[in-house]
């Protein structure tokens, strides 16, 4: 009795963990990884402790690439790319600090840090949907020109408005607004019984749930995932495909805006020449860890959370490991990602193909009579 | 004796859509295999064709067991096969995809004069004379392009020939031609397996008549043993009393009309009026330009000239919202490109036409889903959170359907509203046509099926080469009326 029962509870969480690997499969990813990051300090003889765990939600890999993988997420779901990301959070930020050191507003810096990231994520959708151009080579003209565009900047404004040298906007730490930017919000975090949650890791969880709400309960959501599985039939069904299409690369450059807020205040400054390099690369790791499928119109928006936190643990553990110069680390970073790729396609040909081997091999044998031979004669008997 | 299958069982996952299947086939024996969606025919196929493998069963070509482990296999046993979908590459020219892979060469360089001939040598064997093969595939018409892939088949003299639903897109003297070319395969000892859906063509050209329902063979049959009833019996599981619902004779005002419509290069000088509870065909071969008609109606694409009047309004969408806004739905040809978003739910293809506000309201969406699955009994049960892939064809079909009747359009374009479904399946959109045209919509219907196009409607519009060329009232025409305009035997007196 009892042990049905057990039984039968086994086989529900087996039937629940098959069903999230199934739909979740990125948790799993990230508890792997986590459980590696663990098992590396364990090896090289330091102790893990709950500190770390917040070390990489306020890492820079968690927060602004994950803030700017939401954008990325949608792009992809509408089977689309945006190369520009990483260029467009550096020029926004630029922009922002300026706004800052001349205006001092909070306000008026968010507005700006917002309007300007949507201004450029706009240039590239209408070039894409309305011009008909594609998306890779549209982004890639992005992600030269609007880096370009800082580097020229930094030099052309003086230095107490750039805040800095002239190869960095630094935030002006003479504002009125800068003690509570900087230090109660961008490096500050909320205190939640011993565990710190850095208030920019709220700012991202937000900026998540929203879309997960938006992609899950709205037309627009709905929407998004049609034009990335069948724009034809997503057309021809009422949905403005051309809008969509322009839409996603507008709400990235809006989160852009949100991201470049988060390095402004996180990090006070911005270096066109190197800050936000790759970041475009990054961004796209975490959409593909979080299980996003690349050809589009498939994953799910929760997964880009799980996809950040992985890829950021990822280069926690290579800095963890004392060996490990940080010339290697992209390489690490690389590899990681080709693997947990590599378990997502290759597992399930491999499963089916294992559980054909065993119907094969169970299947009964044939005994060599056909189901016509009794038929055919009088085919009306065996239709009811 | 040639191809033998016997106790073939497959299984996708958990469900064995095969359960034991066995065939005989004799070399010049042309063997039609028929069943409704979902019988299995699909799976035979690719089994016999190494795309599948089998579980269990065993499979024996001239008595040498068939062991296919992938495609190139079973072609290399001389088993070829035509699948509906076509593998042709379009921006190739026909010779060049008749010899993909085998282009005669020359020094190492691509020898086009031997090319060319020995291209227009395969077209001539097959019989398909009329194909150029110096064009680019992708410029023929889907028919054409059919005929250079079952030439392609042909140049290996292939044993077994299975080819899936050919004639879903042949018509006409194409069919003619490829009838033809069966006589003579038949005639240098080539087993062909023939699947369709059109019972009167399989009476006409099979050897032997084999009914597949719910995976098993339940009948195997001459021609001369049955009838087109009999057949459809043994698939549907019951009898079919009437396939065509009575005429209607009462239509009220006109709700559609075109006035020289036209869009150059696809349709010419059309005009045309519906009236309100009357269903319209436009019958006319595949590339005759009614497709695209319908899609322009629909505001999917730009109108170039002429006037659409909708309830006698002049009307001129830009995007099929504004269609839909005004009472049209277009229920598209071909439901797997542009009808259905296959790997979403049952449910999310239901009701994207009709999202809408911010938010979803999810309980209104769930109660149309469930009364639309029930009112045209979608199978199977409870499939509102299956993925429309994994429906048969013609449950799929159902689906598009369901989706624009959630519209509560005035005005439903078909397009092909019942290609590659079964007959049971037919018998069911047919009499939904009818009720619907019954409670006061107007239906606008293409079809290259001449029995339905004349069957399903009032009356029958013919288009040929983007025109229209003749109207003819349904109760008082023939197929081979109908056949001779669409063909331009017949023309119309002026």
């Amino acid at each position: 009795m009892t042990s049905t029962h057990e039984k039968t509870i086994l086989h529900r969480v087996l039937a629940a963990l098959a069903w999230m690997w199934k739909n979740h499969s990125y948790v799993f990813v990230f508890i792997a990884i986590l459980l590696a990051y663990v098992l590396t300090y364990q090896l090289i003889g330091r102790t893990f402790r709950v500190g770390h765990l917040s070390a990489i939600l306020s890492s820079q890999n968690t927060v602004i690439i994950g803030t700017m993988a939401i954008g990325m997420a949608l792009v992809i779901i509408t089977g689309q790319i945006d190369l520009s990301v990483g260029s467009a959070m550096v020029l926004t930020t630029g922009v922002t600090i300026i706004i800052f050191n001349v205006t001092g507003s909070i306000p008026l810096m968010i507005l700006g840090a917002l309007v300007t990231g949507t201004l450029l994520g706009a240039i590239n959708g209408f070039l894409v949907a309305y011009a008909h151009m594609p998306p890779f080579i549209v982004t890639l003209g992005g992600l030269l020109i609007y880096r370009s565009i800082a580097l020229w900047l930094v030099r052309a404004v003086p230095p107490e408005i750039s805040g800095s040298s002239s190869s960095q906007f630094a935030m002006d730490d003479q504002m009125p607004g800068y003690n509570f930017l900087r230090m109660k919000f961008g490096t500050g975090s909320l205190n939640l019984g011993g565990f710190q949650i850095p208030y920019v890791a709220l700012l991202f969880f937000a900026c998540l749930l929203l879309f997960v709400f938006i992609t899950k309960n709205t037309r627009y959501g709905k929407a998004v995932y049609a034009v990335g599985s069948n724009a034809k039939a997503a057309e021809l069904s009422g949905v403005h495909v051309a809008r969509i299409k322009a839409s996603v690369f507008m709400v990235t450059g809006l989160l852009v805006g949100v991201a470049s807020i988060i390095q402004a205040t996180k990090m006070g400054n911005v270096t066109p020449a190197s800050s936000g390099q790759v970041y475009e690369m990054y961004a796209i790791a975490a959409v593909v860890l979080g299980g996003i499928a690349m050809a589009g119109g498939r994953g799910n928006m929760l997964g880009v959370l799980f996809g950040a936190l992985s890829y950021a643990t990822v280069s926690f553990i290579i800095t963890a490991i004392p060996s490990l110069g940080v010339d290697i680390q992209n390489a690490f970073q690389g590899l990681i990602l080709i693997l947990v790729i590599l378990v997502q396609t290759a597992g399930p040909p491999i499963r089916e193909r294992l559980r054909s081997l065993g119907r094969r091999s169970s299947a009964p044998p044939s005994l060599g009579h056909s189901v016509e031979q009794s038929d055919s004669r009088n085919p009306e008997s065996t239709v009811g | 004796m040639s191809l033998s299958m016997r106790e073939v069982r497959k299984s996708y996952g958990t469900a064995e859509v095969l359960h034991g299947v066995s065939l005989e086939a004799e070399p010049g024996q042309v063997v039609a295999i028929v069943g409704a969606n979902g019988a299995g025919k699909s799976t035979l196929i690719k089994v016999l064709s190494g795309a599948h493998r089998m579980d269990s069963g065993e499979m024996t070509l001239d008595g040498q067991p068939l062991n296919l482990k992938n495609p190139r296999d079973a072609i290399e046993r001389g088993i070829r096969t035509v699948y509906q979908e076509l593998s042709v590459v379009p921006e190739l020219t026909v010779t060049e995809n008749l010899l993909l892979g085998a282009l005669p060469k020359r020094g190492g360089l691509v020898s086009w004069k031997q090319a060319h001939e020995q291209a227009a040598q395969l077209l001539d064997n097959a019989g398909f004379t009329n194909v150029d093969h110096r064009t680019k595939t992708g410029e023929l018409t889907v028919a054409k392009q059919q005929m250079v892939e079952i030439a392609k088949t042909l140049g290996d003299n292939p044993r077994i020939l299975v080819l899936d639903e050919p004639s879903a897109v042949l018509a006409g003297s194409d069919l003619d031609s490829l009838f033809e070319l069966i006589r003579g395969l038949k005639k240098t000892g080539t087993t062909v397996i023939y699947i369709s859906h059109r019972l009167q063509e399989v009476l006409d050209i099979a050897d032997k008549i084999v009914v597949m329902k719910d995976g098993e063979f339940i009948a195997e049959m001459a021609p001369d043993e049955t009838d087109e009833d009999h057949i459809i019996a043994l698939m549907a599981g019951r009898t079919i009393e009437q396939i065509y619902p009575e005429r209607r004779q009462e239509f009220g005002e006109e709700t559609l009309a075109l006035h020289n419509f036209t869009r150059p290069g696809e349709f010419e000088d059309i005009s045309l009026s519906v009236r309100r509870g009357e269903v319209l065909s436009i019958f006319g071969l595949v590339g005759s330009g009614r497709s695209e008609l319908v899609e322009t109606i629909f505001g999917g694409r730009r109108i170039g000239s002429g006037d659409l009047m909708i309830h006698g309004l002049p009307r001129r969408f830009t995007h099929p919202t504004q269609a839909m806004r005004a009472g049209l739905a277009l229920v598209t040809e071909d439901r797997k490109r542009t009808g259905l978003i296959l790997g979403h739910t049952v449910s999310e293809n239901i009701s994207l036409a009709t999202m809408k506000g911010l938010l979803l309201q999810m309980k209104k969406i769930r109660a149309g889903v469930s009364t639309m699955t029930e009112d045209l009994s979608i199978q199977p049960h409870n499939c509102a959170a299956l993925e429309a892939g994994q429906l048969s064809g013609g449950n799929q079909q159902k689906v598009v359907l369901a989706k624009w009747l959630l519209t509560k359009p005035s005005i439903l374009l078909l397009d092909e509203p019942t290609r590659g479904v079964d007959v049971a399946t037919r018998v069911q959109i047919y009499s939904m046509i009818d009720q619907l045209a019954r409670e006061g919509m107007s239906i606008l219907m293409v079809s290259s099926d001449l029995a339905e196009a004349i069957g399903a409607a009032d009356r029958v519009l013919v288009m040929r080469e983007g025109s229209l060329v003749g109207e003819l009232e349904a109760s008082q025409t023939t197929e081979d009326e109908v056949l001779a305009y669409s063909i331009g035997t017949k023309k119309c007196q002026e």
